[in-house]
């Protein structure tokens, strides 16, 4: 399989907003850098999930369908872009993208932001900027050959003259789109941006208390739900007693839901409905409840290991296949083997897995901090018995 | 029950359980986000506060213990623009996903009160409460000493 995106004129499109206020060039980013040749197949027919937009006020933002988990892929994209469009980094914005499975495709994970992006967002960065200096030779009716892009604008050599991409957003936006596979590439030597420090976009906000975390939505009147959840996959309620939890203040009820789906994601529990945080905390600690742990009830972390160690001894998918790895093995004069072992762990993070949803008669809108929004999406969907 | 305090300067007051944390008032009562749930157990110290100028972990102060004291939280760190630890705390691009931040910076901000010139030990020892999942312990330690060579940022906070 290929490791590089193929590219093909349905893969990105270019429109002039109306009036030709915006250049506007659509791409698709691949999710992860090593996505089995058979997931490419299964994408959509027109999945575009990253943006530039680039507005008279000379202003350049990266619309991303990606998550800033503190990994930095939304400074380390705009970066990327950036590089290829000789952009003065104090022009370039970030923006997240709405959740659109239409055209957006959020997931971020596999390390894969930037591998994946990388390409895709300097050949983005490598059209604009070649059709910004044709633009410019047009408008000033010389040869191209005497125009550069700089400073996020095109630098007349003879003339000394100077437009930036804003001044020249109408006329680039009306001029053919590059062929992705073979625009010209900027030599990694002139690199003025990527290889170099930039500030994160997010630090001022992170530092005064204003970032909004999801655990931060608020919506007028919203209650707060605690739940307690079977301490072994799969589990399920069996009984519970909402007593002393519907005793204490604030507290408006306790109820039990089914799992949604499979697997630890979307499990059931006893959930207690409060109208505040502490309320819901309170009272999940004052609930009674006898699980029916299931199928899953003796496993361990030993169980699991010894499983990952049968599992690892059993022939592996193969993901990529380069040259013949048996016969350099077989033919090495010094081999060495190791046995490297990690447990299954959680990811961690400091805030506590929540989410924010507001479900109304004709749409659900949902506030939640996730790697895959659109897994969120579905299962809001599949609850509320909205169309997703 | 209502108690009153003072928040960032200014008196406020609410209604509610007694035992009700700090750290719920702020958050759900008036709205203060910036002070952050990590574990709900004083073992994480991403809500971290000031009372009376002392730093403290506000989901293990029932609101009745801080009534007539003085509240201080990310959002009033400084009367105007940011204090000297934000800015060195952007200076030094410390945050990462930024969940533990407010309570790192409440904390060094305390540490500085108390040792206008902390030594590395001295940054370890007191920050030890404030856990970082994404390791920016090296970037925190920096900007602490970064605040500390400028005679602002051993300023106190309101």
């Amino acid at each position: 399989m290929t490791t590089a995106p193929v590219w093909n004129r349905r893969d990105f499109l270019k429109t002039g907003a109306a009036g030709g206020a915006a250049l506007v060039i659509a791409f698709h980013l691949r999710g992860s850098a090593y996505a089995a040749a058979e997931d490419q197949e299964k994408k959509p027919a027109n999945p575009l999930n990253a943006w530039v937009r680039i507005t008279p006020d000379n202003h350049v933002t990266l619309i991303l369908g990606k998550s800033e988990m503190g990994q930095g892929a939304m400074t380390a994209l705009p970066m990327i872009l950036a590089e290829e469009l000789y952009l003065d980094w104090k022009q370039v914005r970030v923006e997240q993208a709405p959740t659109n499975p239409a055209i957006y495709d959020h997931g971020t994970g596999g390390s894969g932001s930037v591998a994946g992006s990388w390409l895709p967002l300097r050949r983005a960065g490598a059209a604009a900027r070649e059709m910004f200096i044709t633009a410019a030779a047009q408008h000033w009716n010389v040869s191209r050959d005497t125009c550069k892009a700089q400073d996020g604008g095109v630098l007349h050599g003879a003339r000394r003259q100077f437009l930036t991409y804003g001044q020249l957003v109408d006329d680039a936006s009306k001029l053919p789109v590059p062929d992705f596979n073979t625009v010209p590439l900027k030599n990694s030597d002139d690199f003025t941006i990527v290889g170099h420090d930039r500030k994160r976009f997010e630090a001022a906000a992170k530092s005064t208390g204003a970032a909004k975390f999801g655990i931060d939505s608020r919506m007028p009147g919203m209650e707060y739900a605690v739940i307690a959840r079977c301490p072994v996959f799969g589990g399920k309620v069996a009984t519970f007693d909402g007593a002393k939890a519907k005793a204490i203040p604030g507290v408006r009820d306790v109820i039990s839901i089914d799992a949604v789906g499979e697997g630890a994601f979307t499990s059931g529990g006893v959930v207690v409905l409060a109208n505040n945080s502490w309320a819901a905390i309170a009272g999940r600690k004052a609930l009674n409840i006898t699980w029916n742990e299931g199928s899953n009830a003796d496993e361990s972390s030993e169980s699991l290991r010894q499983h990952f160690i049968e599992n690892a001894a059993k022939p592996g998918k193969t993901v990529r296949n380069d040259g013949d790895a048996d016969a350099a093995l077989n033919s090495a004069a010094k081999r060495a083997e190791a046995v490297y072992e990690l447990p299954f762990a959680a990811h961690a993070c400091m805030e506590p897995m929540n989410c924010t949803v507001h479900i109304g008669p004709d749409a659900a809108e949902a506030w939640v901090p996730t790697q895959a929004p659109q897994w969120a999406q579905g299962v809001i969907a599949k609850v509320s018995g909205l169309p997703p | 029950m209502a108690i009153t305090f003072i928040l960032n300067g200014k008196p406020e007051t609410v209604n509610v359980s007694p035992e009700m944390p700090l750290l719920w008032v702020l958050r759900d009562t008036l709205d203060k986000t910036g002070t952050k749930f990590g574990c709900g157990a004083g073992l994480c110290g991403a809500c971290t506060v000031h009372i009376n100028g002392e730093a403290a972990r506000s989901c293990q102060t029932a609101i009745s213990a801080v009534a007539g004291k003085k509240v201080t939280t990310i959002e009033g760190l400084s009367a105007s623009g940011l204090h000297p630890v934000q800015q060195a705390w952007i200076a030094e691009d410390v945050p990462q996903c930024g969940y533990c931040q407010s309570g790192q910076i409440m904390s060094a901000v305390a540490l500085l009160d108390k040792k206008p010139n902390p030594t590395d030990s001295d940054i370890d020892d007191f920050m030890s409460g404030n856990i970082c999942r994404c390791g920016t312990y090296q970037r925190i330690r920096k900007a602490i000493h970064r605040a500390a060579a400028t005679p602002a940022g051993k300023t106190k906070s309101v």
